[in-house]
């Protein structure tokens, strides 16, 4: 049985040349990318801090390639910021919109060989990944339209969750 | 060749625009270890994208030269990769440019970046500049 799951898009920070967005789901208090910081940064200090600091090189130079790696399949636009640390292995998995967009979501720590090994983890990309094709539906249909590093229209989204 | 960044970038122009409080606090975790390690990783990928660039190659004649996978060279250049000095040498031999160069000591002099005038100079070292100005790495 498959089970609805509403979320918003949600404008978190704005760059000149960069704006990062992340999604909440309904009923509940903070977006993931959030939860994501606040689940880690006291256990993991230092991978956060360098995951903040790739994005903080991402809002000078923009979403480039060399600033991620891809993570979903070939069709979809999920990626996964890398930990620059080789003895750590906390990933955050993103959508890259476009080269000033990018949708931050939630991750954890990387223990197994590939991210499809770990549930958790498995559950954070296919959610980002059900989320983009919800987004290029909605692209497809004018429901939502990208203008520079902005999105517009109806940024309310439903998913749903395979029970 | 020279390795530095930011001179003139949007320094201090965001200002205005949206932050988050949780990604704010967040930021207090970034050291200067952690900028150091990421700036150098990434400065040394984009050096060898430019040096790619302006010999018109393309990242699968950088493998075919190192004798690597495309995937592999791909990975070193997002930035990610832990260079080590034998696989620096290796790509600054097959490329036949330098990659890094290292600041002699004999050399006295520092970069100062004046953000009031938006100049980068060269000067002698010295024990006081302009309060507006700021001290980087330079190497020449």
């Amino acid at each position: 049985m498959n089970s609805e799951l509403k979320l918003s898009l949600i404008l978190l920070e704005e760059y000149e040349k960069v704006n990062f967005y992340s999604f909440q789901f309904e009923n509940e208090t903070h977006t993931e990318f959030e939860k994501f910081l606040m689940s880690f940064r006291e256990s993991h200090p230092a991978d956060i801090g360098t995951i903040m600091y790739r994005l903080e090189r991402i809002t000078e130079d923009g979403v480039f390639e060399r600033h991620y790696r891809y993570a979903g399949k070939v069709k979809d636009r999920t990626v996964e910021l890398p930990s620059h640390l080789d003895s750590a292995n906390l990933r955050l998995y993103c959508i890259c919109i476009s080269p000033k967009i990018l949708i931050l979501g939630n991750g954890g720590l990387k223990t197994t060989r590939t991210y499809n090994e770990d549930i958790y983890l498995n559950k954070c990309v296919e959610t980002l990944q059900k989320i983009d094709f919800e987004l290029k539906t909605k692209e497809k249909t004018f429901k939502i339209y990208i203008i520079d590093k902005n999105i517009n229209g109806d940024l309310s989204l439903s998913i749903y969750d395979e029970k | 060749m020279v390795i530095y960044r930011y001179l003139f970038t949007t320094r201090n122009n965001n200002n205005l625009m949206k932050r988050n409080s949780i990604m704010e606090e967040s930021r207090k975790l970034i050291t200067p270890e952690i900028k150091q390690s990421v700036d150098f990783s990434i400065d040394i990928a984009d050096r060898i994208f430019d040096i790619l660039e302006m010999k018109g190659m393309k990242q699968k004649d950088l493998a075919k030269l190192l004798e690597k996978s495309e995937a592999e060279i791909s990975k070193w250049l997002k930035g990610t990769h832990n260079f080590n000095i034998d696989t620096i040498l290796k790509i600054q031999a097959k490329l036949g440019e330098e990659i890094i160069q290292v600041v002699g000591k004999a050399k006295n002099e520092v970069g100062i970046i004046n953000w009031t005038e938006r100049k980068f100079v060269i000067l002698p070292k010295s024990n006081s500049y302009n309060s507006d100005s700021e001290i980087v790495e330079y190497a020449a």
